[in-house]
């Protein structure tokens, strides 16, 4: 591992190597052990963290337990989760639409022909065949 | 055995308020603390711990355990919640007066040391202020939350790449904004 590179991952993740990319990691320890350079990098990304450490909030168990009391509460009154049946009809609505718009579509057909056009479909298919048989032709 | 989150969202999902409690017990002191560090004021993490868990209830049949662990998911709701209030003009004026200093962990032993490590905490809740919220919820994530670079990405919908660049841009402004607080600085840059 070059210098460069040591000093990309230690801007990027700090100093503690084993946040570093698993696969980088046993390199980098090699290249801190060798060069004071790399050392002295590690060092300083290492005071930072040391000091977003001492920064660390703590969380008052107080502010916990309100959080847990007013959410509990408050979840009492609001509509229960969707679950997955809820979910799986909601997908699979669109296409029930598409299918029963296709089977009106064929019923219509056959009870009411004319309303789409095809009252006269019969004759025209029986004088077609006519047509071809007078020519000769064969299907 | 514990059972896990992931396990729990399920009952979640079918409104089991057993299951739903065990994980408000489970996570609300850690998305708390994340909220603290990324809005830098102790009034509105509350609220917004809150709604982030109402959301999670009644959301629960949406999450998908085979494509994120329930902490990234639920990383992604109370980031998104802190960066809408860091972008309401109110939180703005506000930020920076609710100043969380006084529930630092403070374990120096004596009085100087104390002071001291009292003035560098506020130099580093500042520099954490001082950053745009999108650099700070990165490296909040990522130091103070554990989260690898991966599922941060995911809890702030990024690219991974995109999320090192925040995370990286954040480290070095508060590089520069520490320097009297670190040893060493020169002729290393």
């Amino acid at each position: 591992m070059k210098l460069s590179r040591f000093k990309a991952l230690a801007d990027l993740f700090g100093g503690r190597i084993e946040r570093w990319p698993d696969a980088e990691q046993a390199a980098a320890r090699r290249l801190a052990g060798d060069d004071p350079q790399a050392r002295a990098v590690l060092k300083r990304a290492m005071q930072l963290d040391a000091l977003l450490d001492d920064a660390t909030l703590a969380v008052p168990a107080d502010a916990t337990a309100r959080v847990i009391a007013a959410t509990l509460a408050r979840t009492r009154t609001v509509a229960t989760p969707a679950t997955p049946r809820h979910r799986a009809w909601r997908s699979w609505w669109p296409a029930g639409l598409l299918a029963a718009a296709a089977l009106a579509g064929c019923a219509t057909a056959r009870e009411r022909p004319q309303w789409i056009g095809l009252a006269d479909a019969p004759a025209r298919i029986s004088a077609l065949a006519a047509a071809l048989d007078a020519d000769g032709s064969r299907f | 055995l514990e059972e896990s989150s992931e396990a729990l969202m399920q009952r979640v999902a079918q409104a089991d308020h057993a299951a739903f409690r065990i994980l408000l017990e489970r996570h609300s002191a850690r998305m708390l603390a994340l909220a603290r560090h990324t809005l830098g004021a102790v009034g509105e993490t509350e609220e917004v711990v809150q709604e982030a868990f109402v959301r999670v209830w009644q959301n629960a049949a949406r999450f998908d355990a085979r494509r994120s662990l329930f902490t990234t998911w639920m990383h992604r709701i109370v980031v998104n919640l802190c960066l809408d209030q860091l972008r309401r003009p109110r939180h703005a004026s506000r930020d920076g007066l609710d100043s969380p200093e006084d529930d630092r962990v403070d374990d120096a032993p004596d009085a100087l040391g104390q002071a001291l490590a009292r003035e560098r905490g506020a130099a580093v809740h500042a520099a954490l202020r001082s950053l745009p919220p999108r650099q700070r919820a990165a490296l909040v994530l990522f130091h103070f939350q554990a989260a690898s670079t991966r599922d941060g990405a995911v809890a702030m919908a990024l690219s991974e790449k995109a999320f090192e660049s925040l995370l990286i841009r954040a480290r070095a402004a508060l590089r520069d904004a520490l320097r009297p607080y670190m040893e060493d600085e020169g002729g290393l840059r």
